[in-house]
């Protein structure tokens, strides 16, 4: 159930702002039909949250249909014109360097670099903001950037580090696959990042765009000998806080 | 009295210490990586029997034996290797995913699973206090750590691996692996080794120690030092530790891993539990099962409070657990709220 300013939402109202088939209706649709009571100050706030849910997916396609290599954090690569490579196999935004400019370089460059699964997620965040926030805001936002994983995340970011259990779980999430009994000499197969595409699809960096059930046997063809476990899709989820993000982005255009 | 030396790029050493190592280790400290490799190819051109003998001596460590791979190979002496350091160069070749040195260690012994593991072990064991040589040697020590902990559950060598991941992390280099597998080893002496290093002089071990536990609740208040913050995990440990499941959060899933929780099911029925399943050493009674019923129906603080009270009271007094066990749970929270018993 969707409830705006105190009130249930006016679904047929707000799902005609988007087109049929679009996975903005698909989000409203699953929200609306759960006895989970979805809270917000402000149509434009939950459509803020649609908005960049849909970034986010077509972030990740982007980030999948690139030549982003797939590397262990010993041997991340990355554009040193935009990028410092650390010793931890993070990268830190140069001095100078227009966050904006780095962050639109890995798809352009995208051959130079490469890193494992949990920092293309942080990549698909970046990016999607990028795509809703005018330029200006989004380098006044995020002066200084870290891409290694859930480390070091801009505090506005934070919440996409942190795994809750929810009631539902929607398009433009960030999920995780465990793999237990992983073999030891591969830890990079521990498990997998993925943002859920909709449609049953994930898409994770070096596996590709799947729906669970090949993640996983994926994931099982990387098991020790002895395996006794499988693969599975955890139960919980992250998400950027939406109506954070929302308020800055509607303080900043109006 | 001890007599310190010091050595090229390793600082000060005891000198029994460096008596006491191999000849080609006294020849690594002494001159440092680059001439160390240079002085040995020399010598396996010049004496080819004395640089085999070197190579197989018991004393040796592993880090010598990894930086004279490409010497290894120049000099053709793979052949000549003893059967550890043979098995040893195996493991580091499926680790590098080296095909060329995998051909030509792969048959000169047929390892058994004893042999691995001793081969392993003495990698680990005189390898780890050279962690950081470079990227290729770190990646074997961890998957070395992590066969050892994974496959061969040796919970013996969980001290060196917590002595490696901190060293690491005062320099800033990448800790995740290792502590992924530190983890694995799903065991309470993890949380005791990590809480060691809450009391450390340096600050980025204290602020990784507490990364690590941030876990459990602190009840020590803001400000308060170091050997309190120590104490009060003792104290949490005590209360906590079989109750403890393991659950495999990592630092690839989440900022912030609670790579094990309390389980209040198994603290309220005072009932041990798996730490590898999750699941109670012994079957429930059907009196236990009607017990948590009841107590699912609580809310998470109520359950808390519950397991809490009944932890403490079975270890004050048994007979009165026996009986507080017997009440409806309204009447459980009533007693535990009012604090009778004297357990808060």
């Amino acid at each position: 159930m969707i409830i705006i300013a105190g009130q249930p939402a006016n679904i047929a109202d707000i799902s005609s702002e988007f087109p049929s088939n679009s996975v903005e209706r698909d989000i409203i649709n699953i929200l609306a039909s759960s006895e989970q009571k979805y809270q917000y100050d402000s149509v434009n706030q939950l459509k803020f949250e649609l908005i960049l849910r849909r970034e986010i997916i077509n972030a990740a396609n982007e980030l999948y249909a690139s030549d982003l290599n797939f590397k262990v954090f010993r041997k991340t690569t990355c554009n040193p014109a935009y990028w410092n490579r650390k010793s931890d196999g993070g990268f830190e935004l140069k001095e100078g360097v227009k966050p904006s400019d780095a962050i639109n370089d890995i798809f352009i460059n995208s051959s130079l670099y490469g890193t494992e699964c949990a920092t293309a997620m942080v990549i698909v965040y970046y990016k999607a903001l990028l795509s809703i926030y005018p330029e200006e805001l989004f380098n006044q936002q995020f002066k200084t950037i870290y891409l290694m994983n859930w480390h070091n995340i801009d505090p506005l970011l934070r919440e996409i580090g942190m795994m809750k259990q929810e009631k539902d779980y929607l398009p433009g999430d960030r999920r995780y696959f465990a793999n237990p009994d992983v073999n030891p000499l591969t830890p990079e197969w521990q498990g997998e990042n993925v943002i859920d595409m909709n449609h049953g699809l994930y898409y994770g960096h070096g596996l590709g765009k799947y729906n669970a059930a090949t993640i996983i046997t994926e994931l099982n063809n990387n098991r020790k000998e002895d395996a006794d476990d499988s693969a599975y899709l955890m139960d919980s989820a992250g998400r950027p806080n939406f109506k954070n993000l929302g308020n800055i982005y509607y303080r900043a255009i109006s | 009295m001890t007599i310190v030396c010091r050595l090229k790029g390793k600082g000060d050493i005891d000198m029994n210490r460096f008596n006491n190592l191999s000849s080609l280790d006294q020849m690594r400290m002494n001159r440092g990586t680059d001439d160390f490799k240079n002085i040995f190819h020399g010598l396996g051109e010049k004496q080819r029997q004395k640089a085999i003998s070197y190579l197989n001596e018991d004393r040796l460590y592993f880090a010598s034996l990894f930086i004279l791979i490409p010497e290894i190979e120049a000099l053709a002496l793979y052949e000549k290797l003893n059967s550890r350091n043979a098995v040893a160069l195996k493991i580091c070749a499926k680790i590098l995913k080296d095909e060329n040195m995998f051909s030509h260690v792969a048959g000169l012994v047929s390892e058994n699973s004893g042999m691995t593991y001793s081969a392993l072990k003495w990698m680990l064991k005189t390898g780890s206090a050279d962690d950081g040589l470079n990227d290729d040697y770190d990646e074997v020590m961890d998957a070395v750590a992590s066969l050892l902990i994974k496959t061969y559950k040796d919970n013996s060598v969980l001290p060196m691996v917590a002595d490696m991941i901190f060293k690491r992390n005062r320099k800033g280099y990448l800790v995740h692996d290792l502590v992924w597998c530190f983890f694995q080893a799903r065991t309470s002496y993890c949380l005791k080794l990590i809480a060691g290093y809450l009391r450390s002089p340096n600050r980025r071990d204290v602020e990784l120690a507490r990364q690590l536990l941030h876990f459990i609740p602190d009840e020590t208040g803001e400000g308060a030092n170091l050997q309190k913050q120590y104490q009060n995990f003792l104290a949490w440990l005590q209360e906590n530790n079989q109750f403890l499941y393991f659950t495999g959060e990592n630092l690839q899933f989440t900022s912030d891993p609670k790579p094990c929780r309390v389980d209040l099911d198994a603290k309220y029925l005072y009932k041990s539990i798996s730490p590898y399943n999750h699941k109670p050493l012994q079957p429930l009674t059907q009196a236990e099962q009607d017990h948590l019923q009841k107590f699912h129906e609580l809310r998470r603080e109520d359950e808390k409070l519950l397991s809490k009270y009944s932890r403490r009271m079975h270890d004050r007094n048994l007979r009165s657990w026996n009986q507080w066990m017997q009440y409806p749970v309204d009447k459980q929270i009533e007693i535990a709220k009012s604090g009778l018993g004297g357990i808060r």
